[in-house]
């Protein structure tokens, strides 16, 4: 029952827990917070069962579900991961857990925050383990509503510009993004379906038919990337970002570096790739060009800001420019190393957000220039911080290392399967060039990384932050979890990396046949 | 002496309707003559309305009526018909609810002569529903048309209401006017205004002389029914009247009418053709539906534009209704079984979800005796539980998952797919972004900005408001879990299209 229902379980918990908030009566703050929690726990040990059982030698899905829904339209109730989707899963039910516990000293309105956040972990999860595209649909959506209120009721000053802005860009997308997927099955291959695993073997569908002068394959690629683009978000579609995470509260801050950005990576990896290899292929250098922008032109925005906060979400954008670029090589190195970065990145921003939510709780300013010499006065503190800065930094010995170095290999060596545009660059090889800059944002985002260490950490302490309190033991609960990921993946990646070896060494020979 | 058997016979079926037309009248002479209790005209119509539904409940789905023609063939009777009578059966019940609920309706000097306008409007409503001929089109609109005007300047010590009465009267005038100069051009190039008889006379050859006068009396036809949905090109009135109307009658507007001039245009597009082979290859059809997707496209549009900047609650339901006629035209835009049927789910949904929003305006309304935006802020503190269905609503309205609202427009979105007009999908798809803002700023007033106060509010709140927000917010919430229901309702209904 519960090992083959664990994703439903997973997904569902939380939404139980959720009632359950609503339920009891806004007096028992306590009682929220516990049910929260455990309803958090639960889908974690969950997550372990899952890391634990989890077949690595199986390329297709596991834990499966299937149920029929709403026969007329063949939409169908699927769920199931493989070796793309339970990282992921695992990530979400970790990150999501440690922020009910980094929530815990919320005091307004308890009860409709955490109602709330249950309710965005029910939609992370289901776009994670949903293998139907109206499900997934739907799940995609969830998580906005419960978005919008936490960042505009939750949020710091701007919060409701900031709200707004995610909401509405966000929303664009996924339209043209339903578009696509209403396109996919009309005009897919017979019989009409939703089902992600049977339109994902056919090494590409929509052959046929030409619209607003390009083939639809290519058309209905560019709308589903146009929302999964907006969501990781790939330049120019970045502005809602920075503003969102820095509205957002601690939590929710996390919840978005860490995993609602994934979801626009995991989007192409699991939807847009495997549906349209070909135009995948055709699109692969421009995906490359703006990675490779997404690396450079985030890392110096974030080197230029005054509001940690910000920073760190300029980081995330330089950061996600890794995962785009692993994702146009389409080597199998570059696959690898998106996909990791993805969970390292989920891990390492999610550590700077919850950081930067500690020194906000005490110093109420963000300010890099406000401070100086916080290592004497908060030495535990400072401590956790440089794994931190370290692990995003990429750090060899760290997990940002292996992650972005996989990715540097892997385009670098990409020329073999991309046709097309390379031609406009005069027979250059495209992906060298743009691994070249981008091997240069890691330097970048050592020096804003650095940069910011000596600004915050080193030097001469003011005397009015000497009074400063060290970070407790709840938010070091919160921390050192993370920290212990970053270090024990930096050394020895495997467990991770196991879990998709396979599903990526058949996923990119799939990609090579297909075009 | 044929068609007089025919006619009484006709009543076989049509008798709930003759229910309606005495209550109206019993209703109109005691509002007249006995004004001491006003609830007697209400509890008439309520019971009238209730007998109404339970039969229309009966006929739906016991008895196979078919498709058959009643009345020498001025009224058709089929599934869409038995549907749509039920669904104004309950909007004029819900409606003389919420002008009982609501305060200054309540006040009105004419508030016992409400009930009998509605049985008018009711009756006038299901006719256009099965409209089966010209005339009869003309007569149903006229039917819906003519008490609308009174019940929106029944404030008429109000200058707005008096205003709006004026103004709702002068528009329903003129594009009564050019509808009638349609229909007579049609009648005068077929020589009949049956329905059948039309389609039978399309279906051969006809002059290719005639084809423009044919198109010109279509787009005269359509512009004024356009005024019934409030789509453009004859949408300017609304907004003034529904900010001036009482907001029950608002309400009503936003809604039946819509969905009866929905039906009533379904009506002529049948003439081109009655299942998956639509004679498009025809030039008036082709035509036809290149009008529709044009008035679909500019109505959304017009409508979510308009909408952004207002601060009055009802103004803003107006443009939004205007945007929702919009996407009600898109299904009809198809020219298939299936865009008819996604139009019609589209409105099941959006009847739940519209009422909806305006019961929780009227709550507003007696509370702080104005529908400004603004007071939202202190409506949530108040009623923080009827301003989370007031959010269901408006998310659904949004279309976005997992609200009823969006199960509409997924299926409108898929037909247009299907039939290749991606245009219109296009334009559809950024109009639903747009739409977003101006129902989330209602919600950023609401939540996001005001301090925590403990003002207690100064009335309580009538019970009856409540259980109907959460009678409407059921389905809004709880159908996406299984529409099967309401998908095997309205194939019934359009079974026999």
């Amino acid at each position: 029952m519960l090992s083959s229902h664990i994703l439903s379980w997973m997904t569902f918990t939380p939404l139980l827990g959720a009632v359950i908030v609503l339920m009891i009566p806004k007096c028992f703050e306590k009682a929220i917070k516990i049910v929260s929690l455990i309803t958090t726990a639960i889908p974690l040990t969950m997550a372990v069962y899952l890391f634990q059982h989890f077949d690595r030698d199986q390329v297709g899905m596991q834990f499966m579900e299937r149920h029929q829904w709403i026969p007329s339209f063949n939409i169908q109730y699927i769920m199931g991961t493989d070796g793309i989707s339970v990282t992921m899963l695992m990530l979400t039910a970790l990150l999501s857990f440690l922020c009910v516990i980094a929530s815990w000293n919320i005091g307004k309105k308890v009860k409709g925050y955490f109602f709330l956040f249950l309710l965005l972990e029910t939609g992370m999860m289901g776009v994670f383990a949903a293998l139907d595209l109206f499900l997934f649909y739907i799940f995609w959506e969830v998580m906005l509503l419960p978005m919008y209120f936490l960042i505009g009721i939750w949020g710091g000053a701007r919060r409701e510009y900031a709200a707004i802005k995610f909401f509405i860009y966000t929303l664009v997308g996924s339209v043209f993004m339903l578009l696509g997927f209403l396109a996919i099955y009309f005009w897919g291959p017979s019989p009409h379906s939703f089902d992600m695993i049977v339109l994902g073997s056919q090494g590409g569908i929509l052959s046929q038919g030409i619209l607003f002068g390009l083939p639809m394959s290519k058309v209905v690629f560019l709308a589903l990337f146009f929302g999964f683009a907006i969501k990781v978000p790939m330049f120019p579609f970045h502005t809602w970002l920075p503003d969102a995470h820095v509205e957002a509260p601690t939590a929710v801050s996390v919840i978005l570096a860490g995993v609602l950005l994934k979801m626009g990576v995991y989007g192409v990896f699991r939807i847009c790739y495997p549906f349209f290899p070909d135009a995948a292929q055709w699109f692969a250098p421009i995906l490359a060009i703006l990675a490779v922008i997404n690396i450079l032109y985030g890392g110096l925005c974030a080197m230029n800001q005054k509001d940690i906060k910000k920073l760190v979400a300029y980081s995330s954008v330089s950061h996600m420019g890794y995962c785009l670029l692993g994702l146009a090589a389409m080597t199998f190195m570059g696959l690898e190393g998106s996909l990791f970065q993805m969970f390292t990145h989920g891990t390492s921003t999610a550590m700077l957000f919850l950081l930067v939510g500690v020194i906000y709780d005490r110093a109420h300013t963000r300010g890099v220039n406000d401070f100086g010499g916080l290592a004497s006065a908060m030495p535990k503190y400072t401590f956790v911080a440089m794994i931190a800065f370290f692990a995003s930094m990429g750090l060899p010995g760290l997990s940002g290392f292996i992650s972005e170095v996989f990715v540097l290999l892997g385009s670098f060596h990409a020329d073999a399967h991309v046709i097309g545009f390379d031609q406009a660059f005069r027979g250059q090889n495209i992906f060298i060039i743009c691994t070249i800059f981008a091997a240069l944002g890691v330097v970048i985002t050592a020096a804003y990384l650095l940069w910011t260490i000596q600004r915050v950490f080193l030097g001469s302490l003011p005397e009015k932050w000497s009074t400063l309190k060290d970070i407790n033991t709840r938010e070091l609960i919160t921390l050192v979890p993370l920290a212990f990921l970053a270090i024990a993946l930096g050394i020895y990646p495997m467990p991770i990396l196991d879990l998709f070896h396979k599903t990526l060494s058949h996923f990119s020979q799939f990609l090579t046949a297909g075009g | 002496m044929n068609w007089v058997a025919d006619n009484i016979q006709s009543f076989a079926w049509f008798w709930p309707e003759a229910l309606l037309a005495l209550g109206s009248i019993i209703c109109l002479l005691l509002s007249a003559f006995y004004r001491k209790n006003v609830h007697i005209s209400f509890g008439i119509a309520t019971v009238t309305l209730i007998a109404y539904i339970c039969v229309g409940f009966y006929h739906l789905f016991f008895c196979d009526s078919g498709s058959s023609n009643l009345f020498v063939g001025h009224v058709k009777l089929d599934g869409l018909g038995q549907l749509l009578r039920v669904l104004f059966g309950f909007l004029g019940l819900i409606t003389m609810h919420m002008g009982f609920v609501h305060q200054e309706t309540r006040k009105n000097i004419h508030f016992e002569e409400i009930p009998s306008f509605l049985l008018v409007i009711t009756l006038g409503m299901s006719m256009m529903a099965w409209a089966n001929s010209l005339l009869m089109v003309f007569l149903a609109v006229e039917m819906v048309s003519i008490p609308s005007y009174i019940l929106v300047g029944i404030k008429k010590s109000d200058r707005f209401s008096a205003e709006a009465g004026i103004k709702y009267l002068l528009f329903g005038a003129f594009a009564s006017g050019v509808m009638l100069f349609g229909i007579s051009y049609l009648y005068g190039i077929f020589g009949s205004g049956d329905f059948s008889i039309l389609m039978s006379l399309l279906d051969s050859s006809f002059p290719m002389s005639s084809m423009g006068w044919i198109a010109m009396s279509l787009v005269c036809i359509f512009c004024g029914v356009a005024y019934k949905i409030a789509a453009f090109p004859s949408h300017m009135w609304c907004p003034d009247v529904y900010e001036a109307a009482p907001s029950p009658i608002t309400s009503f507007l936003s809604v039946g009418p819509k969905v009866a001039g929905v039906a009533l245009i379904l009506r002529i597009l049948l003439l081109w053709g009655q299942n998956e082979n639509l004679s498009m290859d025809q030039e008036i059809g082709q035509f036809l539906q290149r009008f529709l997707i044009f008035m679909s496209a500019i109505t959304m549009t017009v409508g979510n534009l308009g909408a952004l900047g207002q601060v009055k609650m009802k103004r803003l339901m107006a443009y939004s209704s205007i945007a929702h006629a919009g996407y009600l035209l898109m299904g009809l835009a198809c020219f298939s079984t299936q865009g008819f049927q996604a139009s019609i789910i589209y409105f099941l949904i959006y009847f739940f979800m519209n009422v909806g929003c305006f019961y929780i305006i009227v709550a507003m309304e007696n509370e702080y005796g104005s529908d400004d935006i603004q007071h939202f802020t202190i409506f949530a503190k108040h009623f923080p539980l009827v301003m989370a269905l007031m959010t269901v609503f408006l998310f659904s309205l949004v279309g976005l998952p997992p609200f009823a609202g969006f199960i509409g427009k997924f299926y409108l979105f898929s037909v247009v797919i299907e039939q290749k007009m991606y245009g219109l999908a296009v334009i559809a798809a950024i109009n639903t972004a747009i739409s977003l803002f101006y129902y989330a700023k209602i919600l950023k007033t609401a939540y996001f900005s005001g301090e925590d106060t403990d003002i207690q509010p100064q009335t309580s709140f009538s019970w009856s408001i409540s259980l109907m927000c959460i009678l409407m917010a059921v389905p809004t919430v709880f159908l996406l879990l299984q529409w099967k229901p309401l998908l095997t309702l309205v194939e019934k209904a359009s079974a026999s299209l």
